[in-house]
């Protein structure tokens, strides 16, 4: 079942590619936006890289979380996919499974750019800075999903998605900047542990929350 | 069969189902009726579990369809006003979709020709967003007839349907009649209600004021 679930999220993306293409053009807007409004130096600008670099994610994860719940909310497909003798708490999994996968993919084609138009240097560790990220990630979607999935049912949801999703998101990107500026700066991981901590316990409260709250969440 | 007791729900303090209670038997076809915001397709999601109700108790073939084992709803389908199904998706990845969720797989060849007796093989593969509403109700009957279930709730069957296509609505009736299915449709039309249903149930700000 929850095969079919992600099989249904990866088919409608790669039938309308509003997700991905979205979250490109929009983090693609906002480094553009950093590299031509930013007149410092580049000791200045790469200690805030790290800090950048998410909150331009959280903003592209705010539009990608929306778009993947908009689906369901056309020709009203979410009703009839709760009203199967399914366990909700798959769609939850299934649309994290895939959030993951779109973010992910997003932040790898933006990645270069980043560090490019930022005019920064690649981290030298560039594979834990890349696995690093992946797992931050996993906590994110995990927060986004079972927000948008709160809010799926207002009429205000656009609004209402951003206002509960930042203050939530908030720890996350303090912990996730610690995580990258450490690993950009090559300390050991004795040094940002418990950040990775945080995001390691944000994971599972989040993740096992979403799953056993989804059915009650979704129903109107 | 089905057991509804004293549902009631509100929204904005405005009260749709006022105590609705009613049963029915396994193989009797229910019509439900009622002025445009009496509450019918509110009762319908209700059963559905797509809406939570304020209070009350559904039982279906002896399980608490209100609680949480979402295998009480295996033998219970849907289907409401809208599509209920992905506009970017075709019309045979949509069924196989949806087949899958119900854990029933049916081969390619099965859906390809309930889509040709529903007139839509010609579009088996386009994306539903193109599809007319007939179209979409005719895929929609299309689901069903792929379907396995016990009870079916059916909003508005007819609705956008040519003659052809109330014809074959027609022709379904006669056949999950013969099968001993059990549905609940909601209609409009008093005439039609007498022709197919076994027991009307009218509604009328949130009561049963004709059983």
């Amino acid at each position: 079942m929850l095969f079919s679930l992600i099989k249904k999220e990866l088919m409608m993306e790669f039938r309308s590619k509003q997700i991905i293409l979205s979250m490109l053009f929009f983090g693609l807007a906002i480094i553009l936006i950093f590299a031509l409004s930013s007149n410092v130096s580049r000791v200045i600008l790469s200690n805030y890289a790290p800090g950048m670099f998410w909150l331009m994610n959280l903003f592209i994860i705010v539009l990608g979380v929306h778009r993947s719940f908009a689906y369901e909310k056309d020709f009203d497909a979410f009703s009839i996919l709760i009203s199967n003798p399914i366990d909700r708490g798959l769609i939850f999994v299934a649309k994290w499974v895939s959030g993951f996968l779109f973010i992910s993919v997003t932040q790898f084609v933006i990645f270069v750019p980043f560090f490019k138009l930022l005019l920064l240097e690649f981290p030298e560790n560039t594979l834990l800075f890349l696995s690093t990220t992946l797992f931050i990630n996993i906590a994110i979607m995990a927060v986004a999903n079972l927000i948008s999935g709160i809010v799926l049912r207002s009429k205000f949801s656009e609004i209402l998605l951003p206002l509960l999703l930042f203050p939530l998101l908030s720890p996350i990107a303090i912990a996730a900047t610690k995580i990258s500026k450490s690993v950009i700066s090559l300390q050991p991981f004795a040094m940002w542990n418990e950040w990775f901590l945080i995001i390691a316990s944000i994971i599972v409260i989040f993740g096992l929350a979403g799953y056993a709250l989804f059915d009650y969440v979704v129903e109107e | 069969m089905l057991s509804v007791d004293r549902i009631y729900k509100t929204f904005n303090r405005f009260n749709i189902l006022n105590g609705i209670s009613f049963s029915q038997q396994e193989g009797e076809i229910l019509a439900l009726m009622g002025k445009n915001g009496s509450g019918k397709t509110t009762l319908l999601r209700i059963i559905a579990r797509i809406m939570k109700p304020d209070s009350g108790s559904i039982l279906f073939q002896g399980n608490e369809l209100l609680s949480n084992n979402s295998l009480f709803r295996k033998n219970l389908l849907y289907l409401g006003h809208d599509p209920g199904m992905y506009s970017y998706l075709s019309a045979k990845e949509n069924l196989r979709f949806a087949l899958s969720f119900r854990y029933k797989s049916q081969p390619i060849t099965k859906i390809q020709k309930v889509l040709d007796r529903f007139e839509l093989s010609g579009f088996s593969s386009e994306p539903i967003s193109v599809f007319s509403k007939g179209m979409l109700q005719r895929l929609k009957l299309a689901y069903v007839e792929l379907s396995s279930w016990d009870l079916l709730l059916f909003d508005e069957p007819f609705t956008g349907l040519d003659k052809n296509g109330i014809d074959l609505v027609g022709q379904l009736i006669k056949k999950w009649r013969d099968k001993n299915k059990t549905v609940i449709m909601v209609l409009h039309n008093e005439h039609r209600a007498k022709q197919i249903a076994d027991k009307k149930l009218l509604i009328d700000s949130g009561k049963i004021i004709l059983d």
